[in-house]
C-alpha cells in the first residue's frame, strides 16, 4: 500500500513488540519465573546459608513435614486464617449495604475514612494496636483498670493472642474489602430490587436473590485475595509476639523465615514454602469450588 | 438513597457511625500518643494534659531519618521504574500478535497465583550472588516486576481505537512514538493507578526488605519501626523508645494518608480498580 512495498499485515517490523516487552522480562525472569523454578530446584538441596548447595532429594520435605513444629505453624495459620474470614465477610458486606442506603455526600466522607487502614503498612498498624493491646500502657487496659478489671493479656494469653491479631488485620482492610464490594452493588441496577420489591420480597429476601447472586464475582474476589494474604500472615507477629506466647501464633511464613534465615537452612526453608504454596493454590481452588456449586442450589 | 423507616435510618446510622470511630479511634490515639511526654504514654484521657514535640525530636536522633529517605528513594524508583516497564510491555501485549505472545503472556498471569514470600528466598540467593544485598536495588528490582500492573496496563492500552495508530503510521510515525505521543497520554488514569499500586507496595514492604536489608544504615520504615519496637522488650524503661516509635509510626503513614485525603475519588478509584479488574 505504501511506497515501500509494505503489507497491509505487515505494518511494523517484526522485531518491534520483542523489543516493547524485553525490559518487563530482563526483571521478570530473574526475579518472577526464574525465582519460582529456582524456589523449586533450592526444596531438594541442602544449602546451609553461606556454603554450596548438594542435592538431597526429598529430605528436605520429609524434614518440614515431619517436623511438628511446622504442623502446628500450619494449623495456627489456617485457625487464624477461618476466624479472620469467619468475621471479616459479613462484616464487610454489612458496610456495603450501609454504603449504599447513605447520601452520596455522606457515604464519599465514610469511605475516606475507613479506606485509611489500608494504606498503612502492617508493621504501622501493629504498633498502633500495641497501644490499645498493651499490658503497661495500652489504652484498653488503661480503662479497664480505671473500672477495676483486668489486665487483659491480649498478646501474652495463647487463647486470646490469635484472636488479637485477628482483630487488628480485620481493622487494617475492612473499610478496602467493604469499599470492593460497595463498587459491586453500584453496577446491581435498582429496577432488579424494584423488581422483586413488587413481588412482595422482604429486605433479607432481596439480599437473598438480588444482592447475593450478583455480587458473587467480587465476593470471590474478596475472598481469594482476602484469604491468601491470610495465609502469608507475618509481620504483625513478627512484631508483637514473636510467635508466642507457646507458639500460638507462630505462623507458616514464620517458619520459613526462622527456617532459612536463623537455622540458616535455605533447602529446608525452600521445602515449607513450596508445601506452603501448594496450600494456597489448593485453598484457592476450593473456595471457587464453594461458590460454584453454590450455583445449583 | 436514604429511604426506609425513621427506626431504620437510626439504626443503619448507629452502625455507621461506630464504624467510623473504631476505625479512626486508634489512629487518632496514636496521634495523642505521639504528642504526650514519654512518661505519660499510659495517661487514659481522650485530650492529654500536655502537648510536646519532644518525640518528634528524639525521632530526629534515631536513624529515623535515614530510614525515611530509603523508603521515599525505593518507593519512588520502584514506581518510575515499574510502571515503565509495564507500560512498554502492557502496550506490546495489547497492541501487537506476535509469536509466543499468548504463552508469555499466560507465564505472567499464572506468576500471579505464586504467592510473594515463595520468591524472597531465591530472590535473596540471587542478590547475594551479585553482592546487591543491602542495596537499594535489591528491594526496587524484585517490586519492580509487578504481573498485576501489566496485566491492569494491558486492559487500558487495548481499549484504544486501532485507527488511531493506523492514522498516525500513514504520516510515518515510528511504532515507539505512536507509543509515547499517542498511548501514554490517552491511559493517564491507568498509569495513575500503576503507579499508586507501586508506591503502596514498596513503601509498605515488609519481608522483602527485611531478608535484603540487614545494615540498620538501610533500613526502610517499616524494617526500623519494628526494630525499635524490639528494642522496648529489653525494658530500660527512661531509655524506652516509644517516643520515637510513635512519632516514627505517625512520620510514617502520613505521606499516604494526605495523597488519600487530597485525591479522595481517585486514590480509592485507583486502588480497588486494580482489585476488581484482575
Amino acid at each position: 500500500m505504501s511506497a515501500s512495498g509494505r503489507r497491509r499485515s505487515q505494518k511494523y517490523h517484526q522485531s518491534t513488540p520483542y523489543l516493547f516487552i524485553a525490559p518487563f522480562f530482563l526483571l521478570f525472569i530473574p526475579f518472577g519465573a526464574g525465582s519460582v523454578l529456582l524456589a523449586l530446584g533450592m526444596s531438594f538441596v541442602d544449602w546451609p546459608l553461606g556454603q554450596s548447595p548438594e542435592l538431597v532429594g526429598l529430605d528436605k520435605f520429609a524434614t518440614v513435614l515431619e517436623d511438628p513444629l511446622f504442623g502446628r505453624a500450619m494449623r495456627n495459620t489456617l485457625y487464624m486464617l477461618v476466624g479472620f474470614l469467619l468475621a471479616l465477610l459479613p462484616l464487610c458486606l454489612l458496610v456495603a449495604v450501609l454504603l449504599k442506603q447513605l447520601r452520596r455526600r455522606t457515604a464519599n466522607v465514610v469511605q475516606v475514612v475507613i479506606f485509611a487502614p489500608i494504606t498503612m503498612s502492617l508493621i504501622a498498624v501493629a504498633l498502633v494496636f500495641d497501644l490499645l493491646y498493651n499490658e503497661r500502657v495500652g489504652f484498653v487496659n488503661g480503662i479497664l483498670d480505671m473500672i477495676g478489671v483486668g489486665p487483659v493479656p491480649f498478646l501474652s494469653d495463647s487463647d486470646l493472642a490469635p484472636w488479637s491479631i485477628i482483630a487488628l488485620r480485620i481493622w487494617r482492610v475492612l473499610g478496602y474489602y467493604a469499599i470492593i464490594l460497595f463498587a459491586g452493588l453500584q453496577a446491581i441496577p435498582d429496577e432488579f430490587y424494584e423488581a422483586a420489591e413488587l413481588d412482595g420480597a422482604g429486605a433479607w429476601q432481596r439480599f437473598r436473590h438480588v444482592t447475593f447472586p450478583l455480587l458473587k464475582p467480587v465476593t470471590m474476589f474478596v475472598l481469594v485475595a482476602s484469604s491468601i494474604a491470610a495465609w502469608e500472615l507475618f509481620a504483625e507477629v513478627d512484631v508483637l509476639t514473636d510467635g508466642g506466647p507457646a507458639r500460638s501464633t507462630l505462623t507458616a511464613v514464620m517458619y520459613i523465615f526462622g527456617a532459612s534465615f536463623e537455622q540458616f537452612d535455605l533447602g529446608k526453608g525452600a521445602a515449607a514454602s513450596v508445601v506452603l504454596a501448594f496450600a494456597i493454590i489448593v485453598s484457592t481452588v476450593v473456595a471457587h469450588r464453594l461458590l460454584r456449586s453454590d450455583d445449583r442450589a | 438513597m436514604p429511604k426506609g423507616s425513621f427506626a431504620g435510618r437510626m439504626g443503619r446510622g448507629t452502625v455507621i457511625g461506630l464504624i467510623v470511630i473504631v476505625t479512626a479511634f486508634p489512629l487518632y490515639w496514636l496521634l495523642i500518643s505521639s504528642l504526650k511526654p514519654s512518661t505519660r504514654l499510659g495517661e487514659v484521657s481522650l485530650i492529654p494534659s500536655s502537648v510536646t514535640l519532644g518525640n518528634y525530636v528524639a525521632a530526629f536522633d534515631t536513624q529515623i531519618p535515614r530510614w525515611m529517605l530509603n523508603t521515599f528513594g525505593i518507593a519512588l524508583l520502584t514506581t518510575l521504574l515499574g510502571v515503565v516497564v509495564a507500560a512498554l510491555a502492557g502496550f506490546g501485549f495489547a497492541r501487537y500478535r506476535f509469536r509466543g505472545r499468548s504463552l508469555l503472556f499466560g507465564v505472567v498471569l499464572a506468576s500471579l497465583a505464586i504467592p510473594e514470600y515463595a520468591l524472597v528466598l531465591p530472590q535473596f540467593t540471587i542478590m547475594r550472588q551479585f553482592g546487591l544485598l543491602n542495596t537499594w536495588a535489591a528491594v526496587i528490582l524484585p517490586l519492580a516486576a509487578n504481573a498485576l500492573v501489566l496485566f491492569l496496563l494491558r486492559q487500558y492500552f487495548s481499549q484504544l481505537p486501532e485507527e488511531l495508530f493506523d492514522a498516525a503510521r500513514l504520516d510515518g510515525s515510528g511504532e515507539f512514538r505512536l507509543f509515547w505521543t499517542i498511548a501514554v497520554p490517552l491511559v493517564r488514569p491507568g498509569l495513575g493507578a500503576a503507579g499508586l499500586l507501586l508506591f503502596l507496595n514498596a513503601w509498605n514492604a515488609y519481608l522483602l526488605p527485611l531478608v535484603m536489608l540487614t545494615n540498620s544504615e538501610q533500613f526502610t520504615m517499616p524494617i526500623g519501626l519494628a526494630f525499635l519496637h524490639s528494642q522496648l522488650n529489653f525494658g530500660i524503661v527512661e531509655k524506652s523508645p516509644w517516643g520515637a516509635i510513635t512519632a516514627g509510626t505517625v512520620i510514617s503513614i502520613v505521606p499516604l494518608i494526605l495523597c488519600l485525603l487530597v485525591m479522595q475519588r481517585q486514590f480509592i478509584g485507583s486502588l480497588t480498580a486494580g482489585a476488581v479488574k484482575a
